[in-house]
C-alpha cells in the first residue's frame, strides 16, 4: 500500500478526541475529497469511523510523513485487532499467555521494558489469527469490543523487537506516544538512527520526570 | 485502578486528611485505563510544607514547591487554587467518595469536572483520557454539574464530542 504526500493536508486539523467530515472538507475545500481523503486514512489505519459523519484520527497521523511508511505494518495489524474476554481482568491476560504463542507488544511489552505506565490491553502478534482465536474460544473467551486480550496479526519486520515496540507505540498513538517516548529514552543504542518519532517538547518532558521518579531522584529538604 | 496506586492513593489520604484525587487515578475510577506512577491531587489548605517533611514526604527537585515524593517514593502533584481553571473549593464540594476494599475510603474528582479538565488541558495524554472517558462514561454525565464550570461554548463542545463517541 502506497501512502501518498496529499493525505498529510489531514494534519492541518489539529488534535481533537474526535471529528466531523465538515471539518475536514474546510480543509480540504470539497467535500467530496473530504471523504476520498477520509477513506484512504481509514484504509491505511489513521483513522476510524465512530458514528454516521463523525471520526477519530490516530495521532501518529501528525508524526512527519517520512515515517509514515515505517508505521504502516503496525497501523495494517492494529486495522485488523481483534478482542477478547473472558473475566475481562487481569486473569484474562494471564491465561492468553498460557494459551497463546507470538510475540508480546504495545502496553505489556512496553511496560516489561519501560515500567512507565500500567497496562491495559494484551497485544500479541499471532502467526494465523483465526487459529488463535479459536484457541482462546475453545477456552470460553468471547470475541468482542471489550476485551483485554488482542490479537493482530504479523505484518511486517520483527527482526528488531525494540523497535518495533517503539513503532507500535507511535503507530497506535495517544498514551503508547509515552511508551514510545520512554523506549527512545531507554533503549536508545537498539533504535534505527533514521527512523524516529517526533514528540512533542511537553510529552518528553514528562516522561523524563516519571522516570526519573522512578529511579528514586529526589532533592531531600533542603531544596 | 492499579493496585499499587491505590494503596498508595489510601495512604496518602490517611496522612493528609480531606484530599480529592484527580488526573489519571481519578480517570482509572471511571474507566479501567492506564496510568503513569505519579499521583495529582487537590487540597483546600495552603500547602503544610513542614506537615509534609514530619511525614516524610520530599520535595521534587525540580518543582517550585508543588510537586513531592511520597515517603514510598511516588511523586504527588499538588493543587491549591484550581485544576484546568476549576476551583479546587468546587472540586472539593464535588468529589465522588470511592471504596477502595473494606473500611477504605478515597474521594476522587467528579466526571463533569475530570472531563472539563483533560478537554481544557488537552495535551496527548489528556486527548487520549478524554476520548476513553467520553466513551464509556460519556452518557452518565449531569450536564446540569458542568453548566456550573463551564463555558456554554465548551458544553456544546463536549456534547458533541459524547454524543459521537457515546452513542
Amino acid at each position: 500500500m502506497m501512502l501518498k504526500p496529499e493525505l498529510t493536508i489531514a494534519q492541518t486539523i489539529g488534535v481533537r478526541p474526535v471529528y466531523h467530515i465538515d471539518e475536514l472538507s474546510k480543509i480540504t475545500e470539497s467535500r467530496s475529497r473530504a471523504y476520498r481523503i477520509l477513506s484512504k486514512l481509514r484504509e491505511a489505519g489513521f483513522a476510524e469511523q465512530v458514528r454516521e459523519g463523525y471520526f477519530t484520527l490516530r495521532s501518529s497521523l501528525f508524526q512527519p510523513f517520512n515515517l509514515w511508511s515505517d508505521l504502516l505494518p503496525s497501523l495494517q495489524a492494529l486495522k485488523q485487532a481483534r478482542f477478547f474476554g473472558l473475566s475481562y481482568n487481569e486473569n484474562d491476560v494471564r491465561l492468553a499467555r498460557q494459551i497463546l504463542k507470538g510475540i508480546v507488544t504495545l502496553d505489556y511489552r512496553a511496560y516489561e521494558i519501560t515500567k512507565l505506565q500500567s497496562p491495559h490491553l494484551f497485544f500479541i502478534y499471532v502467526d494465523k489469527a483465526d487459529q488463535a482465536a479459536n484457541m482462546l474460544k475453545e477456552c470460553k473467551f468471547s470475541e468482542g469490543t471489550k476485551g483485554r486480550v488482542v490479537i493482530i496479526p504479523r505484518i511486517g519486520e520483527f527482526r528488531n523487537e525494540i523497535q518495533r515496540v517503539y513503532l507500535d507505540c507511535i503507530a497506535y498513538g495517544g498514551r503508547s506516544l509515552l511508551d514510545a517516548i520512554a523506549i527512545e529514552i531507554l533503549h536508545n543504542e537498539d533504535l534505527d538512527p533514521k527512523i524516529r518519532g517526533t514528540f512533542k517538547t511537553e510529552d518528553v518532558l514528562k516522561v523524563r520526570e516519571e522516570l526519573g521518579a522512578q529511579s528514586g531522584t529526589r532533592s531531600g529538604q533542603d531544596s | 485502578m492499579a493496585p499499587n496506586l491505590e494503596q498508595e492513593a489510601v495512604k496518602i489520604a490517611d496522612e493528609l486528611g480531606e484530599v480529592v484525587f484527580v488526573g489519571a487515578l481519578a480517570v482509572s475510577h471511571y474507566s479501567n485505563y492506564r496510568t503513569t506512577k505519579d499521583i495529582d491531587l487537590a487540597t483546600a489548605a495552603p500547602l503544610d510544607e513542614q506537615k509534609l517533611i514530619d511525614l516524610g514526604y520530599t520535595r521534587w527537585s525540580e518543582s517550585k514547591g508543588t510537586s513531592w515524593l511520597s515517603p514510598r517514593g511516588i511523586k504527588v502533584d499538588f493543587y491549591t487554587r484550581d485544576v484546568g481553571g476549576i476551583p479546587v473549593t468546587w472540586i472539593l464540594d464535588n468529589a465522588v467518595q470511592v471504596r477502595l476494599g473494606k473500611n477504605k475510603e478515597i474521594r476522587v474528582m467528579c466526571l463533569e469536572g475530570l472531563i472539563l479538565a483533560k478537554h481544557r488541558a488537552a495535551r496527548t495524554t489528556d486527548i487520549a483520557d478524554l476520548r476513553q472517558l467520553l466513551t464509556h462514561r460519556g452518557g452518565n454525565i449531569d450536564w446540569n454539574l458542568m453548566a456550573e464550570i463551564a463555558e456554554s461554548l465548551e458544553i456544546a463542545e463536549l456534547r458533541k464530542i459524547s454524543n459521537a463517541l457515546a452513542g
